[in-house]
Protein backbone atom coordinates (compact mmCIF):
# COMPACT_ATOMS: atom_id res chain seq x y z
CA UNK A 1 0.00 0.00 0.00
CA UNK A 2 1.18 3.23 -1.06
CA UNK A 3 1.73 6.33 2.40
CA UNK A 4 0.70 9.45 -0.05
CA UNK A 5 2.28 11.03 3.05
CA UNK A 6 5.76 9.83 2.51
CA UNK A 7 5.46 8.82 -1.21
CA UNK A 8 4.88 12.44 -2.64
CA UNK A 9 7.16 14.84 -0.90
CA UNK A 10 10.06 12.03 -1.79
CA UNK A 11 8.86 12.11 -5.11
CA UNK A 12 8.78 15.97 -5.16
CA UNK A 13 12.41 16.23 -3.55
CA UNK A 14 13.88 13.52 -5.20
CA UNK A 15 12.90 15.26 -8.59
CA UNK A 16 14.66 18.06 -7.93
CA UNK A 17 17.81 16.37 -6.94
CA UNK A 18 17.69 13.85 -9.50
CA UNK A 19 17.04 16.97 -12.32
CA UNK A 20 20.67 18.66 -10.72
CA UNK A 21 22.58 15.20 -11.21
CA UNK A 22 20.99 14.70 -14.79
CA UNK A 23 21.97 17.90 -16.22
CA UNK A 24 25.56 17.07 -14.48
CA UNK A 25 25.52 13.97 -16.34
CA UNK A 26 24.18 15.19 -19.39
CA UNK A 27 27.11 17.89 -19.72
CA UNK A 28 29.45 15.18 -18.82
CA UNK A 29 28.10 13.04 -21.48
CA UNK A 30 29.03 15.20 -24.21
CA UNK A 31 32.85 15.40 -23.40
CA UNK A 32 33.40 11.70 -22.16
CA UNK A 33 30.63 10.40 -24.17
CA UNK A 34 27.19 8.47 -23.17
CA UNK A 35 29.25 5.44 -22.27
CA UNK A 36 31.09 6.82 -19.27
CA UNK A 37 28.98 9.23 -17.96
CA UNK A 38 26.11 6.86 -17.63
CA UNK A 39 28.46 4.33 -15.69
CA UNK A 40 29.72 6.78 -13.46
CA UNK A 41 26.04 7.82 -12.43
CA UNK A 42 25.19 4.03 -12.17
CA UNK A 43 27.65 3.87 -10.01
CA UNK A 44 26.84 6.69 -7.81
CA UNK A 45 23.49 5.29 -7.51
CA UNK A 46 24.24 1.59 -6.83
CA UNK A 47 26.47 2.86 -3.69
CA UNK A 48 23.31 4.95 -2.72
CA UNK A 49 21.13 2.38 -2.93
CA UNK A 50 23.73 0.52 -0.42
CA UNK A 51 23.57 3.03 1.76
CA UNK A 52 20.01 3.02 2.04
CA UNK A 53 19.96 -0.81 2.58
CA UNK A 54 22.36 -0.63 5.03
CA UNK A 55 21.75 2.69 7.07
CA UNK A 56 17.84 1.95 6.82
CA UNK A 57 18.85 -1.57 8.41
CA UNK A 58 21.03 -0.34 11.04
CA UNK A 59 18.78 2.00 12.46
CA UNK A 60 15.74 -0.13 12.42
CA UNK A 61 17.47 -2.24 14.69
CA UNK A 62 19.35 -0.64 17.15
CA UNK A 63 17.44 2.22 18.06
CA UNK A 64 13.82 2.59 19.84
CA UNK A 65 10.91 4.18 18.23
CA UNK A 66 11.31 7.11 20.19
CA UNK A 67 15.34 7.20 19.74
CA UNK A 68 14.65 6.50 15.98
CA UNK A 69 12.06 9.49 15.51
CA UNK A 70 14.50 11.93 17.37
CA UNK A 71 17.33 11.14 15.30
CA UNK A 72 15.65 11.19 11.91
CA UNK A 73 13.41 14.16 13.41
CA UNK A 74 16.89 16.89 13.80
CA UNK A 75 18.01 14.89 10.12
CA UNK A 76 14.78 16.25 8.99
CA UNK A 77 14.78 19.70 10.79
CA UNK A 78 18.80 20.51 9.50
CA UNK A 79 17.60 19.45 5.77
CA UNK A 80 14.33 20.92 5.92
CA UNK A 81 14.97 24.28 7.50
CA UNK A 82 17.81 24.58 4.80
CA UNK A 83 15.40 24.22 1.97
CA UNK A 84 13.08 26.58 2.95
CA UNK A 85 15.30 28.99 3.67
CA UNK A 86 16.90 28.58 0.61
CA UNK A 87 13.15 28.35 -1.24
CA UNK A 88 12.41 31.52 0.79
CA UNK A 89 15.69 33.72 0.00
CA UNK A 90 15.27 32.53 -3.46
CA UNK A 91 11.04 33.65 -3.84
CA UNK A 92 12.35 37.14 -2.16
CA UNK A 93 15.25 37.84 -4.64
CA UNK A 94 17.44 38.01 -2.00
CA UNK A 95 19.07 34.88 -3.58
CA UNK A 96 19.21 34.13 -7.54
CA UNK A 97 16.68 31.54 -9.22
CA UNK A 98 18.64 28.11 -9.84
CA UNK A 99 19.31 28.34 -13.40
CA UNK A 100 20.29 24.53 -14.49
CA UNK A 101 21.37 25.83 -18.26
CA UNK A 102 24.14 27.58 -16.04
CA UNK A 103 25.10 24.90 -14.19
CA UNK A 104 25.33 22.63 -17.54
CA UNK A 105 27.39 25.56 -19.11
CA UNK A 106 29.41 25.31 -15.86
CA UNK A 107 30.33 21.78 -15.66
CA UNK A 108 30.84 21.71 -19.46
CA UNK A 109 33.55 24.44 -19.06
CA UNK A 110 35.47 22.80 -15.86
CA UNK A 111 35.51 19.71 -18.51
CA UNK A 112 36.89 21.63 -21.44
CA UNK A 113 40.22 19.96 -21.50
CA UNK A 114 38.68 16.26 -22.38
CA UNK A 115 39.96 14.53 -19.55
CA UNK A 116 38.13 11.14 -19.47
CA UNK A 117 38.40 10.16 -15.97
CA UNK A 118 37.87 14.01 -14.93
CA UNK A 119 34.89 13.74 -16.35
CA UNK A 120 34.00 10.14 -14.83
CA UNK A 121 34.82 11.41 -11.39
CA UNK A 122 32.79 14.80 -11.84
CA UNK A 123 29.68 12.46 -13.13
CA UNK A 124 29.90 9.95 -9.97
CA UNK A 125 30.66 12.94 -7.61
CA UNK A 126 27.48 14.98 -8.85
CA UNK A 127 25.08 11.98 -8.75
CA UNK A 128 26.29 11.13 -5.26
CA UNK A 129 26.17 14.47 -4.03
CA UNK A 130 22.80 14.73 -5.06
CA UNK A 131 21.83 11.87 -4.17
CA UNK A 132 22.70 11.83 -0.62
CA UNK A 133 19.82 14.58 0.38
CA UNK A 134 17.48 11.91 -1.86
CA UNK A 135 18.81 9.11 0.77
CA UNK A 136 18.38 11.25 3.65
CA UNK A 137 14.58 11.45 2.94
CA UNK A 138 14.40 8.11 1.56
CA UNK A 139 15.75 6.63 4.80
CA UNK A 140 14.00 9.25 7.45
CA UNK A 141 10.17 8.90 6.06
CA UNK A 142 10.47 5.49 4.96
CA UNK A 143 11.64 4.70 8.30
CA UNK A 144 8.54 4.01 10.16
CA UNK A 145 7.69 1.21 8.30
CA UNK A 146 6.58 2.73 4.29
CA UNK A 147 9.82 1.94 2.77
CA UNK A 148 8.12 0.70 0.16
CA UNK A 149 6.95 4.42 -0.51
CA UNK A 150 9.70 6.44 0.07
CA UNK A 151 12.02 4.07 -2.33
CA UNK A 152 9.37 3.35 -5.17
CA UNK A 153 8.78 7.24 -5.32
CA UNK A 154 13.09 8.35 -5.15
CA UNK A 155 12.84 5.27 -7.73
CA UNK A 156 9.80 6.84 -10.28
CA UNK A 157 12.08 10.27 -9.86
CA UNK A 158 14.33 8.87 -11.11
CA UNK A 159 12.80 7.05 -14.10
CA UNK A 160 10.90 10.14 -14.79
CA UNK A 161 13.68 12.62 -14.86
CA UNK A 162 15.96 10.31 -16.93
CA UNK A 163 12.99 9.76 -19.70
CA UNK A 164 12.24 13.75 -19.80
CA UNK A 165 15.56 14.10 -20.01
CA UNK A 166 16.43 11.92 -22.76
CA UNK A 167 14.00 13.16 -24.73
CA UNK A 168 14.43 16.68 -24.35
CA UNK A 169 18.02 15.78 -24.73
CA UNK A 170 18.89 19.30 -22.89
CA UNK A 171 19.04 20.75 -19.09
CA UNK A 172 15.70 20.33 -17.78
CA UNK A 173 15.04 24.24 -17.27
CA UNK A 174 11.43 24.21 -16.78
CA UNK A 175 11.08 22.16 -13.52
CA UNK A 176 9.72 24.83 -11.55
CA UNK A 177 12.60 24.04 -8.49
CA UNK A 178 11.64 26.88 -6.71
CA UNK A 179 7.92 26.00 -5.71
CA UNK A 180 8.90 22.52 -4.96
CA UNK A 181 11.58 23.17 -1.99
CA UNK A 182 9.50 25.43 -1.06
CA UNK A 183 6.73 22.74 -0.59
CA UNK A 184 8.79 19.96 0.00
CA UNK A 185 11.09 22.43 2.97
CA UNK A 186 7.32 22.86 4.30
CA UNK A 187 6.59 19.42 4.69
CA UNK A 188 9.98 18.15 6.17
CA UNK A 189 10.39 20.39 8.32
CA UNK A 190 6.45 20.02 9.56
CA UNK A 191 7.83 16.13 10.06
CA UNK A 192 11.13 17.10 11.88
CA UNK A 193 9.12 19.75 14.16
CA UNK A 194 6.31 17.14 14.74
CA UNK A 195 8.53 14.02 15.37
CA UNK A 196 10.86 15.69 17.78
CA UNK A 197 8.70 17.13 20.07
CA UNK A 198 6.67 13.60 19.92
CA UNK A 199 9.84 11.92 20.82
CA UNK A 200 10.78 13.73 23.58
CA UNK A 201 7.53 14.84 25.06
CA UNK A 202 5.17 12.23 24.71
CA UNK A 203 2.81 10.56 22.24
CA UNK A 204 0.04 12.36 23.06
CA UNK A 205 2.09 15.82 22.82
CA UNK A 206 0.60 17.31 19.97
CA UNK A 207 -3.28 17.97 20.07
CA UNK A 208 -4.95 16.11 17.34
CA UNK A 209 -2.43 13.59 17.18
CA UNK A 210 -1.25 13.20 13.53
CA UNK A 211 -3.74 15.62 12.18
CA UNK A 212 -1.46 18.19 13.74
CA UNK A 213 1.05 17.47 11.03
CA UNK A 214 -1.85 19.16 8.71
CA UNK A 215 -1.68 22.28 10.93
CA UNK A 216 1.83 22.36 10.89
CA UNK A 217 2.09 22.40 7.02
CA UNK A 218 -0.70 25.00 6.96
CA UNK A 219 1.24 27.07 9.51
CA UNK A 220 4.62 26.83 7.97
CA UNK A 221 3.42 27.39 4.54
CA UNK A 222 1.63 30.24 5.11
CA UNK A 223 4.22 32.03 7.43
CA UNK A 224 6.82 30.84 5.16
CA UNK A 225 5.25 32.93 2.21
CA UNK A 226 4.51 35.78 4.30
CA UNK A 227 7.98 35.91 5.72
CA UNK A 228 9.21 35.64 1.76
CA UNK A 229 7.19 38.91 1.11
CA UNK A 230 8.46 40.35 4.27
CA UNK A 231 11.94 39.74 3.03
CA UNK A 232 11.13 41.15 -0.61
CA UNK A 233 9.94 44.10 1.08
CA UNK A 234 12.59 44.91 3.38
CA UNK A 235 15.15 44.24 0.45
CA UNK A 236 13.41 46.73 -1.42
CA UNK A 237 13.26 49.53 0.86
CA UNK A 238 17.13 49.14 1.22
CA UNK A 239 17.31 49.42 -2.60
CA UNK A 240 15.61 52.31 -2.16
CA UNK A 241 17.26 54.05 0.67
CA UNK B 1 34.33 14.85 3.16
CA UNK B 2 33.15 18.45 4.08
CA UNK B 3 31.21 18.98 1.15
CA UNK B 4 29.82 15.20 2.07
CA UNK B 5 28.61 17.04 5.30
CA UNK B 6 27.85 20.20 4.63
CA UNK B 7 25.33 18.37 1.79
CA UNK B 8 23.80 16.00 5.06
CA UNK B 9 23.54 19.02 7.18
CA UNK B 10 24.30 21.93 6.36
CA UNK B 11 26.49 24.70 6.92
CA UNK B 12 27.36 26.13 10.12
CA UNK B 13 24.59 28.92 10.64
CA UNK B 14 22.28 26.40 9.70
CA UNK B 15 23.69 23.35 12.35
CA UNK B 16 23.30 26.72 15.22
CA UNK B 17 19.71 27.07 14.27
CA UNK B 18 18.65 23.34 14.66
CA UNK B 19 20.59 23.21 17.71
CA UNK B 20 19.42 26.47 19.22
CA UNK B 21 15.76 25.19 18.54
CA UNK B 22 16.92 21.92 19.91
CA UNK B 23 17.80 23.14 23.13
CA UNK B 24 14.50 25.08 23.79
CA UNK B 25 12.84 22.23 22.66
CA UNK B 26 14.60 20.28 25.29
CA UNK B 27 14.06 22.66 27.91
CA UNK B 28 10.46 22.85 27.54
CA UNK B 29 9.84 19.73 27.49
CA UNK B 30 11.94 18.86 30.27
CA UNK B 31 10.66 21.27 32.98
CA UNK B 32 7.10 20.82 32.28
CA UNK B 33 5.71 22.84 29.58
CA UNK B 34 5.97 20.38 26.90
CA UNK B 35 2.30 22.27 26.00
CA UNK B 36 3.92 24.87 25.62
CA UNK B 37 6.42 23.83 23.05
CA UNK B 38 3.46 22.88 20.73
CA UNK B 39 3.19 26.92 20.13
CA UNK B 40 6.80 27.73 20.66
CA UNK B 41 8.52 25.72 18.62
CA UNK B 42 6.71 25.96 15.07
CA UNK B 43 7.12 30.37 14.98
CA UNK B 44 11.07 29.74 16.37
CA UNK B 45 11.27 26.86 13.07
CA UNK B 46 10.20 29.60 11.55
CA UNK B 47 12.29 32.65 12.30
CA UNK B 48 15.37 30.38 12.28
CA UNK B 49 14.24 29.81 8.59
CA UNK B 50 13.81 33.68 7.95
CA UNK B 51 17.20 34.29 9.42
CA UNK B 52 19.13 32.05 7.21
CA UNK B 53 17.35 32.93 3.90
CA UNK B 54 18.13 36.71 5.19
CA UNK B 55 21.63 35.92 6.30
Amino acid sequence: MIVWTVAVPTFLAATVEWVEAFTIVLAVSLTIGWRGAVGAAVTALAVLAAMTAATGGALSLGLSLAWLQLVIGVLLLLFGVRWLAKAMARQSGLKALHDEGEKFDQTRARLSGGDWYAGWVIAFKGVLLEGLEVWLIVVALGIRGAWASSAGAAMAALLVVAAAGLLVRAPLARVPENAIKFAVGVMIVSFGTFWTLEALASPNVWPGGDWSLIGLVIFYGVGGLILAALLRRSAQWGEVR
Amino acid sequence: MRVFIETLVGDARNVSVIAVLMLVEVALVFTGHAGAAVFVIPPLTLAGAAWLAKS
